[in-house]
């Protein structure tokens, strides 16, 4: 009522001309019989007065104009009016896309066609972002759809190398290491001192064996000499080669340049013992050396192999089918998790126990999403496990609980430290971030399956927690430089809400 | 007679690319120092004068602020940062941009005849960039290389800082 009384002056002289949008009526070839100031404005028309133009001028495709009042025409066939309809127009030479609502206006006696009333609201630049969304949307179908073979094709080719490596490993044989998975540096250093030492043996008695007249009529004197220069690095391999990861290598390296002397001196002219014990030598010091590179190799396609999935899983989350929610028992996630990455834990010779405190609880949602969150977690236990000192294996120890009406999957692992800085500011979880210490010891990582796990966690009502102290009784101070560099134990916990009965049907 | 001093910034040195040390190492011609983040690099490129520097262009910041800052600000496609580049600009126009204050003063001893790049980027990508920067030696990484390229590097970087032609 209020409103009514305060109005109804204005309503008396109300003119449509000072409406914030474009209103037009026009005869029905188009001449314009009315036009408010804000569209004159937009049109970029004279402000006042006659207008000669038409508004078919303003069509960017002179053919649309017809299309358009077949519209309108059939929508008021149907008892309704042309509406939202988007106008392509050219004003001044640049684009403009309007928006128009548009209706007939008929003579009251005669029904007959006298013209058109509409508005057009100029929409450029939301058109524009429908436009860039479109394109956005149609570049995540075409990438989604490409990850997808480009994972299907690197699945098959990770399942070939392999297997080609297990043929290599097994001819390779027989492996010195206790098991199939990778060994340590110490445990590599151990194997290929002997090789070495026997290779170094074998170039000092030929050496010794042979005289000055059979070495000058045999080889070059700088072949003589490459074979005296390496005696010094087989004989202390750990000394001359700073990174344990590149000793094994360096010692294939010169295995095989020790074989192609050889093969270059004449038959029948050298002690054909010590010739050919250098070569024996030689060959089984490239054996091992080419074995220990194997290993390494089959451990990063394990590792990598993994990552790939849950990269696609991540990005194709949002596009795929949503799954309906159901309940799954948390230890039958967590077991599969498990599985799903046995192979991997057992080449990099992770030891994953699991306590269960909360037998037959279950947790509501996509078991897909919360699956993966899991492994992501799991996976990081045991890429970021330390191979302990005095020969113990690394772990990961999964303990699931009940705290405060949530439930808890605590991922334990004893090995690389997490910052305080990086747990408190959340750089974690930063799509992309690796850990400050996680890149010691060759360890591949996109910085995804944290960031991945958290974002499942939440769409579950759920969050993540990470502890991450040093792990020895007697710790280096956090002043000391190598503070970070002392193993750490690390706890991420997953709490998830859990399923009541029947939560599910109610769903 | 002291080796060549070589710094390989690299963070796959240790593990994917740990192949390549073999006959660096095999060869015992050089004296090899390996920097595996911006931060040690800096440290190691201020602390001892190198007869060639091999620099990746992917590398991340280590604990340095200043080089954290920058790789923050690339946002989430990390590989954008391209520190390696970042590292080469402050090297060699540092003193004109500001880089040089407070304990990143780049050293006076580095020239870019002393430097080469072996890194995924490809030619089309940060060629141009090198050529201004004057860095004449680049090797793309990809699968087919021998396992001696990076030996085979730094002896084309020593040839030429010898007197003789580049080869590309």
């Amino acid at each position: 009522m209020f409103a009514e009384i305060n109005l109804h002056p204005l309503l008396q002289q109300f003119d449509p001309a000072i409406l914030p949008i474009g209103v037009y009526i026009v005869t029905p070839d188009g001449r314009f019989a009315f036009c408010n100031a804000y569209l004159r404005r937009l049109l970029q028309l004279p402000p006042e007065g006659a207008l000669t133009q038409m508004i078919s001028d303003f069509y960017a495709d002179a053919e649309e104009r017809p299309r358009v009042l077949a519209r309108v025409r059939q929508a008021e066939e149907q008892g309704a009016f042309f509406e939202k309809e988007i106008l392509h127009f050219k004003v001044a030479g640049g684009d403009m896309f309007v928006q128009n609502n548009c209706r007939s206006l008929r003579d009251a006696h005669t029904q007959e066609l006298v013209g058109f009333a509409g508005s057009l609201v100029d929409v450029t630049q939301e058109h524009q972002y429908s436009d860039m969304n479109k394109a956005l949307h149609q570049r995540i179908a075409e990438l989604t759809t490409d990850i997808g073979r480009v994972w299907h094709a690197s699945s098959s080719m990770m399942v070939m190398v392999h297997q080609a490596l297990n043929a290599a490993i097994c001819a390779l044989g027989p492996n010195p290491f206790p098991d199939e998975g990778t060994p340590s540096t110490d445990e590599i250093d151990q194997a290929l001192q002997k090789p070495a030492q026997e290779a170094a043996l074998a170039i000092e008695n030929l050496l010794s064996a042979t005289t000055a007249e059979q070495k000058k009529e045999t080889l070059s004197e700088a072949l003589w000499q490459e074979l005296q220069d390496q005696l010094p690095l087989l004989r202390d391999f750990i000394g001359a080669v700073p990174i344990p990861e590149s000793r094994a290598n360096t010692l294939r390296v010169i295995a095989r340049r020790l074989g192609e002397i050889c093969e270059k001196m004449p038959p029948r002219k050298l002690p054909k013992e010590a010739v050919k014990e250098l070569a024996r030598t030689a060959s089984q010091l490239e054996r091992l050396a080419a074995m220990i590179a194997a290993l390494h190799t089959r451990t990063a396609v394990i590792q990598m192999d993994y990552t790939m999935r849950s990269l696609r899983e991540f990005i194709t989350s949002d596009v795929r089918r949503q799954e309906k929610p159901k309940c799954v028992p948390l230890i039958s996630l967590v077991e599969t998790a498990h599985r799903q990455l046995a192979e991997f834990a057992h080449s990099s010779r992770v030891k994953v126990r699991c306590e269960n405190e909360i037998e037959g609880a279950a947790v509501l949602g996509s078991e897909r999403d919360l699956l993966r969150a899991l492994a992501n977690l799991l996976h990081n236990g045991i890429k970021y496990s330390w191979h302990r000192e005095r020969g113990k294996p690394p772990w990961v120890l999964i303990r699931l609980f009940r705290e405060q009406q949530r439930l808890g999957v605590a991922f334990e692992n004893w090995g690389v430290a997490i910052s305080p800085e990086e747990i408190e500011n959340k750089l974690i979880f930063k799509l992309g971030y690796r850990g400050e210490w996680s890149k010691d010891r060759g360890r591949l990582g996109t910085g995804i399956g944290l960031t991945d796990a958290l974002d499942v966690a939440h769409k579950h009502g759920g969050t993540i927690a990470v502890e991450s102290r040093p792990a020895r009784t007697r710790p280096l101070a956090p002043e000391n430089e190598n503070y970070f560099e002392q193993p750490f134990m690390t706890t991420v916990t997953i709490f998830l809400p859990e399923a009541n009965e029947g939560e599910e049907k109610q769903r | 007679m002291n080796k060549p001093r070589i710094l390989w910034v690299e963070d796959s040195a240790k593990f994917e690319l740990a192949n390549l040390l073999g006959p660096i190492y095999a060869s015992n011609k050089y004296e090899l120092t390996l920097a595996e983040d911006a931060t040690a690099a800096v440290r190691y490129l201020q602390a001892v004068q190198f007869d060639v520097v091999i620099m990746d262009i992917r590398i991340p910041p280590g604990r340095d602020r200043y080089w954290s800052q920058q790789y923050e600000r690339a946002g989430a496609d990390k590989a954008a940062a391209q520190l390696g580049l970042a590292m080469l600009s402050w090297l060699f126009n540092g003193r004109n941009n500001g880089h040089s204050n407070g304990k990143l003063v780049p050293p006076a001893w580095v020239r870019p005849e002393q430097f080469a790049v072996f890194s995924v980027e490809g030619e089309f990508e940060i060629g141009e960039t090198l050529r201004q920067l004057g860095i004449r030696n680049f090797v793309e990484k990809r699968p087919g290389l021998l396992d001696t390229v990076l030996l085979d590097l730094i002896n084309r970087v020593i040839r030429g800082r010898n007197g003789h032609a580049a080869q590309p």
